[in-house]
């Protein structure tokens, strides 16, 4: 799994690209966590799984771990593009009242840097 | 007069032609070189032309001068001359030069060396060349009158110089071949050495050394990709005469990175991405490591697997001599082998990994094993029946569980540990521990949730959790109570055909603290009444998220389709149709995960 990263105003863009399963999820929660040690207060992350194949239950539990790290920074961490089958297994452990989710980088942007 | 003195000159040549012979004999077959045989090659030349003086000077093409080989007659041996390669090249274009008339284009060069061609004793020079590489040249003494009026003059002093280079290009070609065999041996001989190195950090350190050794280098390091982060990372660098390392030990190169590096970098990032041996002699490149002259090579095993850097190739003379394409070729032959020894190490050390998993494996099966019960309980007036199959012979992250309740409630438990391994089975260990202590503590199964959500989280590593359905039951009533953590929603399929989904729960366990939980959202929970013939589905995503050969997964739809058919069989019954038709469905395809179900029903 190869990991982008790119910024738009404040808000971090992390773009994962493969399956984020198994032993991969740990780079995700290693380049997420460099992000956040640039933070002191309110990090904003935007997560974009448009190249995101596959999503297991390690997978869910870093970004649970992200979010976790991410509130108690007071900040905000939203998510783009959630294909079905990520979507399915959000929704069934009610993650989906929990992350932020937008239909396109521009809202996300947008809310994200509102006072929200 | 000129006849006599022609027909003596002759006879000298002849005898010491012979000479020459059997010293290029010695030189070819090894017994002597150049260097040691020059003084006799000077020596015959000067006899065979009755000249008193003169010296065989070196060309050094890196330091560009001109160095006394061996001489006779001349005082300083020390004396050196600097000379550019456009007058090298001017000079290889006459067999002769008479320095008291030397050619126009080269007058202001033989000027500039007067002081030193008079320490010479110089009158003629003939360059020693093969073809257009000169080796230095043979600087005469004034020849004897009779035999410098002589029209055959310049054309011997041209024999006898293109004899003596001749000499010279063999000499070398020998000594190159004798470098070529030894380095071959020390190839062979590393290979050997190397391969039976395990240990990877020990391994790096010993490629550098003998890269470095097998030039004669002055450093070298060795970078090997992370194929993770895809970064070439430094796994070990080599300077000689340096006590620490140097600064750029801890390097770690992109390959993605475009942004602006130093040109080695963007070298090293090339020669990984397009796998192609690079030489750079006297270039910027080079500066990054200190050094004059680079080489580096990729390393490949059944992919590339990093890059090899030699720099400054040193000569005889302590000058720093260029890479050749040779050298190129012989560092690829030794990182080819380098590749083959890496790969060998890693898969000892994933196979030595692997056999660790395997006992932790074992381990932790049978701590499973003792979790889940043998045999459900009798409750009148229901059937109940649990399931559960690992995913391969691997240890699951499920868990089911019947719990018997005070007052004659029994509770029903199907769970899913996030991950596989030691840390799921003590993570299960203390879920099924902890969820038997809380369920004795609450009624309430949401303050039980949150309880146990508290202590899986003290008790669990980062971004590790479990997922639970719990049902309560009070059988006498037919009162089901249920809470879902973030888990499959478990269904109650009625008499009439009609699905309930239990859908009241929260988040997972394990995975936020107690007060930040709160803030989200808090667990909820929810009642249903059972009637006779009404059936009761816990579950794990290993039924739902089975997939087949086309990508397909066994999906909510079929499941409820299949239960609704069959809702009139028993709960055993039941339970073997759901098992027997995800099997079927997944056909050749691998298993998605582990597969727990359990089945409850009213009589």
């Amino acid at each position: 799994m190869k990991i982008n990263v790119s910024q738009r105003d404040d808000v971090i863009i992390l773009t994962p690209i493969g399956k984020i399963i198994g032993p991969a999820v740990s780079d995700l929660r290693k380049t997420i966590d460099e992000q956040l040690a640039n933070f002191t207060d309110a990090p904003k992350f935007l997560i974009n799984f448009a190249d995101v194949s596959m999503l297991d239950s390690s997978g869910l539990g870093t970004l649970m771990g992200t979010h976790v790290s991410v509130v108690r920074k007071n900040g905000r961490i939203a998510v783009i593009n959630v294909g079905a089958n990520i979507k399915n297994l959000i929704v069934r452990s009610r993650l989906i009242s929990v992350f932020e989710h937008f239909d396109s980088e521009d809202e996300a942007i947008a809310s994200l840097t509102s006072d929200g | 007069m000129q006849s006599a003195s022609a027909e003596e000159t002759i006879q000298r040549l002849v005898l010491n032609l012979s000479e020459l012979e059997h010293l290029g004999d010695a030189v070819v077959s090894g017994r002597g070189n150049f260097s040691a045989s020059s003084q006799a090659y000077l020596r015959i030349v000067l006899d065979t032309l009755s000249v008193t003086d003169g010296a065989i000077l070196r060309f050094h093409p890196n330091a560009n001068e001109l160095t006394i080989e061996s001489s006779i007659n001349v005082d300083d041996d020390s004396l050196v001359i600097s000379v550019h390669p456009g007058e090298i090249a001017a000079m290889i274009q006459f067999p002769v030069l008479d320095l008291s008339r030397p050619p126009l284009v080269l007058e202001p060069f033989f000027d500039a060396i007067q002081p030193q061609l008079k320490r010479l004793g110089a009158h003629l020079w003939a360059p020693l060349k093969i073809g257009e590489e000169c080796f230095g040249v043979i600087s005469l003494g004034a020849l004897p009158a009779r035999i410098k009026m002589a029209s055959w003059s310049r054309k011997l002093v041209n024999v006898l110089a293109n004899y003596v280079s001749r000499q010279i290009a063999h000499s070398r070609a020998l000594e190159e071949m004798k470098t070529a065999k030894f380095q071959l041996f020390l190839l062979s001989d590393i290979a050997a050495q190397m391969g039976r190195l395990l240990d990877t950090a020990h391994l790096e350190s010993e490629i550098v050394h003998h890269a470095v050794s097998l030039f004669d280098a002055r450093g070298g390091c060795l970078l090997l990709m992370d194929a993770m982060s895809q970064r070439l990372e430094m796994k070990s660098s080599f300077v000689m005469e340096a006590e620490s390392n140097p600064e750029w030990e801890d390097l770690s190169i992109s390959l993605q990175g475009n942004g602006e590096v130093h040109p080695a970098v963007s070298l090293l990032r090339g020669v990984a991405a397009q796998g192609k041996t690079l030489i750079r002699n006297r270039e910027k490149e080079a500066e990054f490591f200190g050094a004059k002259n680079l080489m580096v090579v990729p390393i490949f095993g059944r992919e590339i697997l990093g890059v090899l850097v030699v720099y400054d190739k040193e000569e005889q003379h302590g000058v720093t001599a260029d890479f050749t394409q040779r050298d190129g070729i012989l560092l690829e032959a030794f990182a080819n082998q380098a590749g083959v020894v890496i790969e060998n190490a890693r898969l000892y050390q994933e196979a030595r990994e692997r056999r660790r998993l395997q006992t932790e494996i074992e381990e932790a099966s049978k701590i499973q094993k003792n979790l889940i019960p043998s045999t459900p309980p009798e409750i009148p007036g229901y059937e109940v029946v649990g399931l559960s199959v690992p995913h391969h012979d691997e240890v699951g992250g499920d868990y089911y569980d019947f719990i018997k309740e005070p007052d004659g409630l029994w509770g029903f438990a199907v769970a899913d540990v996030c991950g596989k391994g030691m840390q799921a089975a003590l993570l299960m260990a203390m879920l099924r521990m902890g969820l038997r202590a809380e369920v004795a503590r609450h009624n309430d199964l949401r303050s039980m949730a949150a309880a146990l959500n508290a202590l899986l989280y003290e008790g669990s590593t980062t971004d590790t959790y479990a997922t639970l359905v719990y049902a309560k039951l009070d059988p006498a009533r037919g009162m089901l109570t249920s809470i879902s953590a973030g888990h499959n929603l478990a269904m109650v399929v009625r008499r009439d055909g009609s699905v309930n989904r239990l859908e009241k729960g929260g988040l997972v366990l394990g995975m936020y603290p107690d007060d930040l939980l709160r803030q989200i959202v808090e667990y909820e929970q929810e009642t249903t009444i059972l009637s006779s013939g009404d059936t009761v589905l816990l579950y794990t995503d290993g039924i739902t998220d089975t997939l087949n050969l086309d990508d397909e997964m066994f999906g909510e739809a079929r499941l409820v389709e299949l239960v609704t058919e069959r809702r009139n069989a028993t709960a055993t019954e039941i339970c073997t149709a759901i098992y027997n038709a995800v099997q079927s469905f997944q056909g050749e395809a691998n298993p998605f995960d582990d597969l727990t179900l359990m089945v409850l029903k009213r009589k």
